[in-house]
């Protein structure tokens, strides 16, 4: 699923995007425990989260995530936009709970990952 | 009966191996034991059968009343009373140990009396074991040939220019180097991005760079949280494997065995809530690497982490 179809889909604000951005994600994955997405997440994924810290940004980083939404209304400082831009991450932000946006993207086809791909 | 007091061996030196075993892990179990009721030939034939030199003798609920010997067994035999009961003769003044005696105690019993065998009981009275001095100097050395052998494997690793990091083995630009220097959370992670940056420069496959930087990272959010923000990372690629080395000037790990267990943590609540703490970040270090050595000490803690490309190229 395309990033513009993504955001759509969630209502979100896309805060930045890497240039030559043809993400065609097919899994995501929610968390607020750091420690856990470091545990079990598989690359390129949407990671979806009620935490807003730059650690967020770091461990998409670290994962290979390509892409990352804050829910619960939760906006990133420039701060944050800037380390995911320079991180080639796409960082997007809605005002919905984390569980209807999952909801709704895994109507929309985006799966879960339930496999260890590390 | 007299008791020779023998000295007691200064065995200081291996105590630290052996602080947490009790007489239960030392004992032989299930014990072979017998009832007053039965008869001494009873006693003679399960000694020579399971060529034993002695039995403790229990009561029908299994709590220890006596203890049968070879010398009870020849003095039977010379008396011609091999059909007599088992509590006529047996011994009634036995020295027994707990099984939650600690190994210090342990041996000390064995020095002080000198006995062959001890019966070991349960905080119920009930025999569970017997301890001999072979099984003591078994357990002695298994626990030493695991020493051993972990010492092998941090032989094998920190073998200088194999495994070690030699910084002074290593020309100028040919390592990378970071020094941690803040407790801010938000910060953490900088060293293991430049990492990334640098593993991605020397041309490696992708699921190794990945392996390594997720590695790294935690090994950095620990030193942040745990140590006091002060580290050093030091790390070299050759021949796509990736060494890396942590140190830091914290308090050290208390116990790594129960640190490196999915969901021991001792972090605070505070960062726990900034998504971190959960208990996975040495667990997650080993399932990333390929070897994962940790030392500890009051002083800090050196780690050396070794990632080697394979199939997942």
């Amino acid at each position: 699923m395309k990033l513009a179809e993504i955001a759509d889909k969630i209502e979100a604000t896309v805060h930045c995007q890497p240039e030559d951005n043809d993400m065609d994600l097919t899994h995501a994955g929610a968390s607020d425990l750091m420690s856990d997405v470091l545990a079990h997440v598989a690359y390129d994924i949407l990671l979806i989260t009620g935490l807003l810290s730059r650690q967020v940004i770091r461990t998409a980083d670290m994962m290979d995530i390509s892409a990352v939404c804050f829910t619960r209304g939760k906006e990133p400082g420039q701060e944050i936009i800037d380390l995911a831009r320079s991180s080639g991450i796409a960082l997007m932000s809605t005002d919905l709970k984390t569980y209807t946006a999952c909801g709704r993207l895994y109507e929309a086809g985006l799966r879960g990952i339930d496999t260890d791909a590390a | 009966m007299f008791v020779t007091k023998k000295k007691i061996p200064q065995y200081h030196l291996f105590e630290s191996l052996l602080v947490h075993d009790r007489a239960r892990d030392v004992m032989s179990t299930p014990p072979i034991t017998l009832t007053a009721k039965e008869p001494m030939a009873q006693a003679k034939d399960l000694m020579r059968r399971n060529r034993i030199s002695g039995l403790p003798i229990v009561d029908d609920k299994g709590h220890l009343a006596g203890l049968v010997t070879l010398e009870h067994i020849i003095l039977s035999l010379e008396e011609g009373s091999l059909e007599d009961a088992i509590g006529k003769h047996m011994e009634t003044e036995i020295v027994y140990l707990t099984d939650e005696m600690d190994i210090k105690s342990v041996v000390e019993h064995l020095m002080t009396y000198g006995f062959g065998r001890y019966p070991v009981v349960d905080k119920d009275q009930v025999v569970v074991g017997v301890v001999t001095k072979g099984d003591v100097i078994l357990h002695l050395l298994e626990r030493l040939g695991n020493v051993y052998l972990h010492d092998k494997r941090r032989e094998e690793i920190l073998t200088p220019g194999k495994y070690l990091l030699r910084t002074e083995e290593l020309a100028g630009d040919q390592y990378f180097t970071y020094k941690i220097e803040s407790t801010d959370l938000d910060r953490a992670g900088e060293g293991a991005s430049l990492f990334k940056r640098y593993l991605k420069e020397q041309g490696l496959p992708r699921a190794l760079i990945r392996r390594a930087s997720i590695a790294l990272y935690e090994a950095e959010v620990n030193v942040v949280i745990h140590a006091g923000g002060q580290g050093r990372i030091k790390a070299y690629v050759k021949d796509d494997q990736i060494f890396v080395n942590i140190t830091d000037t914290g308090p050290g790990i208390d116990d790594i065995e129960l640190a490196m267990q999915p969901g021991f943590t001792t972090a605070s609540d505070a960062i726990r809530g900034r998504g971190f703490g959960a208990g996975m970040g040495l667990a997650n270090i080993k399932k990333y690497t390929d070897k994962v050595v940790i030392l500890s000490s009051k002083n800090g803690v050196n780690m050396e982490m070794v990632l080697v490309s394979a199939e997942d190229g």
